[in-house]
């Protein structure tokens, strides 16, 4: 018997989810449908998950394999609270693909707090954004760029700026 | 909901405060009290007529009708972010804390909104990075003193108090 799930308003896909009266927990946010979309494009590839422990990677498993030990392919994401420096994304994003020719990475950018990398960034956060992925891999290729969210809805979200790598 | 989420992330304290307890003051709340000296304050959007436990006399701007049921002498201003009602004492302080609007806000309409509201003493305490700028490059407080006519001191990464500009030829 599958155990029920349980919402917990602490987290962060909870509270989208609760912010809309009429989603189910199978609901499938707008930002995941990116994830989605992106990697359903590879239906061969297996993928290491290296998201959020959340609904949704159950939710993943009906349309992509997931296996954290033989893949080809990682998708990563995270919503953790803690600050996050552009040389750690960097050095976490290069070591997570260097095995791998496919990746979906979801940036929370307002988890970045310091750019301690030796590269100039442009004058606009999504340029900038885009060369330290660029930086990162030159394949990377932006998904989707955040803009704006309905405060009154989702203002616990944090929507992500997504990328792609097909080596 | 903003009432719970914004002003009081874990609605477990905020309800400890339904219930009849001091709500437990952060270090916000401890920088008002410290240095405001005007007993009368105008506090909008988080809920602010706690202040009153701690010797405040508030008058209350909320978004939401709900906060109707807290505090039922409360305004309610459906579009605070832009629009300052004229009851409003321009010469009492002001207090925001996390506003709501100015998450995802951009530089401009921070700046509308500046021009708005700040008569008086302006305390904004919010998360300066959900504004959208390239807080990568640059500091928030540099974009935006040069376009206002404003007295903005950083407090700290999160703090401004605003004045309104007394040097105005």
């Amino acid at each position: 018997m599958l155990k029920k799930y349980k919402v917990d308003s602490n987290r962060w896909r909870d509270q989208q989810l609760s912010g809309f009266k009429s989603a189910s927990k199978d609901a499938i946010l707008e930002q995941e449908k990116v994830m989605l979309n992106f990697v359903t494009q590879f239906p061969n590839i297996k993928w290491q998950w290296l998201g959020n422990q959340t609904n949704f990677l159950k939710i993943c498993k009906q349309y992509i394999t997931i296996d954290n030990n033989d893949y080809q392919g990682i998708i990563l994401f995270n919503n953790s609270t803690g600050g996050l420096s552009t040389s750690r994304l960097v050095k976490r994003i290069q070591e997570a693909i260097c095995n791998v020719d496919f990746a979906y990475v979801g940036i929370n950018r307002y988890l970045l707090t310091e750019h301690d990398i030796d590269i100039e960034l442009p004058d606009a956060l999504d340029e900038s954004l885009d060369v330290i992925m660029n930086y990162c891999d030159p394949a990377f290729k932006r998904l989707h760029t955040f803009k704006e969210v309905d405060a009154n809805h989702m203002v616990a979200a944090h929507p992500r700026d997504c990328y792609g790598l097909c080596r | 909901m903003r009432l719970f989420h914004v002003s009081r992330p874990r609605v477990r304290d905020w309800r400890q405060t339904r219930h009849g307890h001091k709500y437990q003051l952060d270090s916000v709340d401890q920088w008002i009290l410290d240095n405001i000296n005007c007993v009368n304050v105008t506090t909008v959007d988080f809920a602010g007529w706690y202040l009153e436990q701690f010797g405040l006399k508030t008058t209350c701007l909320e978004s939401n009708s709900i906060a109707k049921i807290y505090w039922p002498e409360c305004h309610i201003e459906p579009d605070i972010m832009i629009w300052r009602p004229t009851y409003i004492s321009k010469s009492n302080p002001v207090v925001f804390k996390n506003p709501w609007f100015l998450r995802y806000a951009t530089v401009d309409q921070l700046i509308l909104f500046l021009e708005t509201w700040v008569r008086s003493l302006t305390v904004i305490s919010f998360e300066t990075q959900m504004v959208q700028y390239n807080y990568l490059k640059f500091k928030l407080i540099d974009l935006v003193r040069p376009r206002v006519k404003l007295e903005i001191e950083e407090i700290n990464n999160n703090l401004w108090k605003v004045l309104p500009c007394t040097n105005i030829k």
